[in-house]
C-alpha cells in the first residue's frame, strides 16, 4: 500500500458504494417473479430450467402460487446464468433469516434445487453422473438385481 | 430458552445452507476436518432426540420395526440415527471451535454447525424435562434437522470421490457415508414431520417418505397410464395453454426422450425395431428443444399439476437410463429384454402429445392468449412487443412457434412403425416365453401395483390437515414398548 494512501485502507475491500448491499435485497417475491421468468430462458439449458420449475414447483407445495413472470432490472438480454447464481447466492441470506426453524429446511429445498440447476448450466455431465449415484444409493434396485443367495438346502434364492 | 434457540437456529441455518449448496464440484480443502464436524452434528442431534424420546443413554439397539415408525417415532428416529455410522473413527480428528475464516464457504458452515451443535450439549438434561405442550415441537425440530442429514452424507461423500483412486484410507469414510441406514433416517424423520406441525400456519409440505418413491421406475403399464393421463392433460388445455406449460412438455420430450433413447439403443440387440425407435427419438429432441427456446408469451397461467407430472415422467425416465446404464456389458439377453416396455410406453404416447401440442399452440395463437414478437428479429429488443397472431405485422406464414410445433408432431409421426415393430417383437417373446418367465411378469405386475397403492395412500396422506395425530402420545417418552413380533423394517 503507498503512502498516500489512508491509514487503515485495505485494498481488499470495495469502496462503500460498491459494497454489496449497497442497493437493498430484492424481496422473495421479487426474486420468485424472476426465477419464473427465467423458467421460459431460452439461455439455459432444459435441464437447468427443469430444475428452476422443482424449485417453484416446491414452493407451490408450500402454499406459494405461481409467481407472474417479471424481467430481471438488468433487461432480458442479460445473462440468465448470472441473475440465477444472484438468487441463489441471495437465498443464503434468506436461510439464515428464515422463521420459524423449518421454514430454513424449505428454503434450504428450494435452493438445493436452484443450486442444481446453476451446476447443471455449468457442468451437465458431471451433475448427471453425481445424481445418478445419489439415486443408486437411494434405491439400489437401479443397479441391477441383488447377487444369488445360496440357502442352507443348497437351493438358490 | 434464549440459549437453545439461538444455538437450533444457528445449527438449522448452518445444515440448511449446505442442504441448499448440495454436491459441490470442487474438492474440500480439509475433508477430514468436514467430516469429523459432521459426526458432531449426527452425534449431538441424534444425543437429543434421544433425550426428548427418554431413550436411556446406554440403551442396545434393536432392528428397527414397523411398529417403531409409527407408534415410536421419537425413538425409532434415535434408533435410526444411531446406525448411522461416524465418518472418522472416534478420538482421531476433532473439530475446532474456532472458525477458520480462510475456509471456503461450505466448510465454514460445516464448522458453524459443528460449534452449534457441541454448545446444544448442555441442554440434553433439560431437553428430558420438556412439558407436554412443547417436547413433539422440539422433536419435530430436530426431526427437520435430521431429515438433512442424508442429503449433507451424500454431499460430503462426493468430496471424497476425487481422492478416491489414489488415496485408498478414504474408501471407509465413503461408504460409511453412503450407508444404507440414511433410508431409516429419511423415514423416521419424514414420520415425524407428517405428523407433528411445524411452529407457525405452514401447509403440509412434501416428505421424505414421498421424496423416497418420487423416482422409481414405473412398471411398463403403470407408466402408459400416466403418459395417457398426460397427453389427455395437454389435450385439455387447448387454448389456455402457458407458456410455461409448453416448456414443460417439451423439456421432457427433450430429456425424457434422450432417456428412452439411451435405454432402447441399449437394447437394440434384443428387440427388432429398438434401433430405429432410438434414432427416432434422437431426431426429435432438437426439434423438442427448438420449440422450446422459440419465444413466445401468454396471458394464461401455468397448470401446477402438468408440470408437476412432467417432471415425475422425466424423472422416472431418468431412473429408467440409470437402470440400462447400470447393465454389465455382457448382460443377459433377458435382463435387456426387460428394460424395453417402460421405454416403448413412454415412446408410443409421444407422436399423441406432441399432436396435442401443436393443436394447443394452434388453439392458443387463434384465441389471442398466445403472444409472438412483434419483429422477426426478437434479438432486437429495444423496440420490441408482444402482439397476438393477428396483429403481426408483414405476416407470411404462420408464426414461428407454429411452425416449430408443426415440425415437431410432424417429426414424432415417424416414430411410430418402429414402437409397432418393437411392441410386436417383445409380444412374440411374452408369448413363447417358458412358464417361470411369465410367472416372474405375473409377480412383478404384482408389485407394481402393490407399489401404486402404496403411493395413493401416502399421497392421500400428504393431503391431510398438518396437526398433531391423534395416535400420538401426548409426549414422546409416553411412547408404548416395543413389539418385537411386527414385521421387521
Amino acid at each position: 500500500v503507498s503512502d498516500d494512501l489512508p491509514d487503515g485502507f485495505d485494498p481488499t475491500i470495495p469502496a462503500p458504494p460498491n459494497q454489496w448491499p449497497g442497493d437493498p435485497m430484492p424481496t422473495l417475491a421479487q426474486d420468485r417473479a424472476v426465477l419464473a421468468w427465467l423458467h421460459g430462458s431460452d439461455q439455459l439449458s432444459a435441464d437447468a430450467t427443469g430444475y428452476v420449475c422443482e424449485a417453484l414447483l416446491e414452493w407451490a407445495l408450500l402454499g406459494l402460487a405461481w409467481p407472474q413472470g417479471s424481467e430481471p432490472p438488468a433487461g432480458p438480454d442479460c445473462d440468465h446464468l448470472q441473475v440465477l447464481i444472484q438468487i441463489t447466492e441471495r437465498l443464503q441470506r434468506r436461510i439464515m433469516l428464515a422463521q420459524p426453524l423449518a421454514a430454513k429446511f424449505d428454503l434450504g429445498r428450494v435452493g438445493r434445487h436452484l443450486s442444481l440447476a446453476v451446476r447443471c448450466q455449468l457442468d451437465p455431465a458431471g451433475l448427471q453422473e453425481t445424481l445418478d449415484r445419489e439415486s443408486v444409493h437411494r434405491m439400489p434396485w437401479l443397479a441391477g438385481p441383488p447377487p444369488p443367495v445360496v440357502l442352507a438346502d443348497g437351493g438358490v434364492l | 430458552v434464549t440459549g437453545w434457540g439461538e444455538g437450533l437456529d444457528e445449527l438449522a441455518g448452518a445444515t440448511a445452507a449446505l442442504l441448499q449448496a448440495g454436491p459441490v464440484a470442487e474438492p474440500m480443502v480439509d475433508v477430514r476436518a468436514a467430516m469429523a464436524c459432521r459426526d458432531a452434528v449426527l452425534t449431538q442431534v441424534r444425543e437429543l432426540v434421544g433425550s426428548v424420546s427418554d431413550v436411556p443413554r446406554l440403551a442396545v439397539g434393536s432392528e428397527l420395526t414397523v411398529f417403531d415408525l409409527v407408534h415410536r417415532p421419537g425413538q425409532a428416529l434415535h434408533q435410526a440415527l444411531a446406525e448411522l455410522p461416524r465418518a472418522v473413527p472416534f478420538g482421531t480428528r476433532q473439530h475446532t471451535a474456532a472458525l477458520d475464516k480462510t475456509l471456503p464457504v461450505l466448510e465454514q458452515h460445516w464448522q458453524v454447525a459443528a460449534r452449534a451443535a457441541t454448545g446444544l450439549e448442555r441442554y440434553i438434561t433439560a431437553a428430558g424435562q420438556l412439558p407436554d405442550q412443547h417436547a413433539w415441537y422440539v422433536l419435530r425440530d430436530l426431526a427437520d434437522i435430521a431429515a438433512a442429514l442424508p442429503a449433507l452424507d451424500h454431499a460430503l461423500s462426493e468430496a471424497l470421490l476425487p481422492g478416491l483412486p489414489t488415496g485408498q484410507d478414504l474408501a471407509t469414510p465413503y461408504a460409511m457415508l453412503t450407508h444404507p441406514g440414511h433410508d431409516a433416517v429419511r423415514l423416521a424423520a419424514g414420520e415425524i414431520q407428517a405428523r407433528v406441525p411445524a411452529d407457525g400456519p405452514r401447509p403440509a409440505a412434501a416428505t421424505a417418505n414421498a421424496q423416497v418413491l418420487a423416482g422409481a421406475p414405473a412398471v411398463a403399464g403403470e407408466l402408459s397410464r400416466m403418459m395417457f393421463g398426460y397427453v389427455q392433460g395437454v389435450s385439455a388445455l387447448g387454448g389456455k395453454l402457458s407458456v410455461g406449460d409448453m416448456r414443460a412438455v417439451t423439456r421432457l420430450l427433450e430429456c425424457g426422450g434422450a432417456d428412452a433413447a439411451r435405454v432402447l439403443a441399449r437394447t437394440a440387440p434384443t428387440v427388432a425395431g429398438a434401433a430405429d425407435l432410438a434414432e427416432g427419438l434422437r431426431q426429435v429432441s432438437p426439434l423438442a428443444s427448438q420449440l422450446r427456446t422459440t419465444p413466445t408469451r401468454s396471458i394464461s397461467t401455468e397448470h401446477l399439476r402438468l408440470l408437476r407430472d412432467s417432471r415425475e415422467l422425466q424423472a422416472r425416465m431418468r431412473a429408467l437410463a440409470v437402470q440400462a446404464l447400470r447393465l454389465p456389458p455382457d448382460a443377459a439377453d433377458r435382463q435387456l429384454r426387460r428394460l424395453a416396455p417402460p421405454a416403448l410406453a413412454f415412446a408410443e404416447h409421444i407422436p399423441m402429445l406432441t399432436r396435442a401440442l401443436e393443436l394447443s399452440v394452434r388453439e392458443s395463437l387463434a384465441q389471442g392468449l398466445l403472444l409472438v414478437p412483434s419483429l422477426a428479429d426478437h434479438r432486437n429488443t429495444h423496440h420490441l412487443m408482444w402482439v397476438t397472431d393477428t396483429m403481426r405485422p408483414g405476416c407470411d406464414g404462420p408464426p414461428a412457434v407454429q411452425r416449430s410445433a408443426s415440425e415437431l408432431a410432424r417429426a414424432a409421426e415417424q416414430i411410430g412403425p418402429p414402437v409397432r415393430t418393437a411392441n410386436h417383437d417383445l409380444a412374440r417373446h411374452a408369448a413363447t416365453g417358458d412358464p417361470s418367465t411369465r410367472a416372474a411378469k405375473t409377480a412383478r405386475r404384482q408389485v407394481g401395483k402393490a407399489r401404486a397403492e402404496l403411493r395413493t395412500a401416502l399421497t392421500a396422506r400428504l393431503d391431510q390437515p398438518p396437526a398433531l395425530s391423534a395416535s400420538l402420545t401426548s409426549h414422546p417418552r409416553l411412547a408404548p414398548a416395543p413389539n418385537v413380533s411386527n414385521v421387521r423394517y
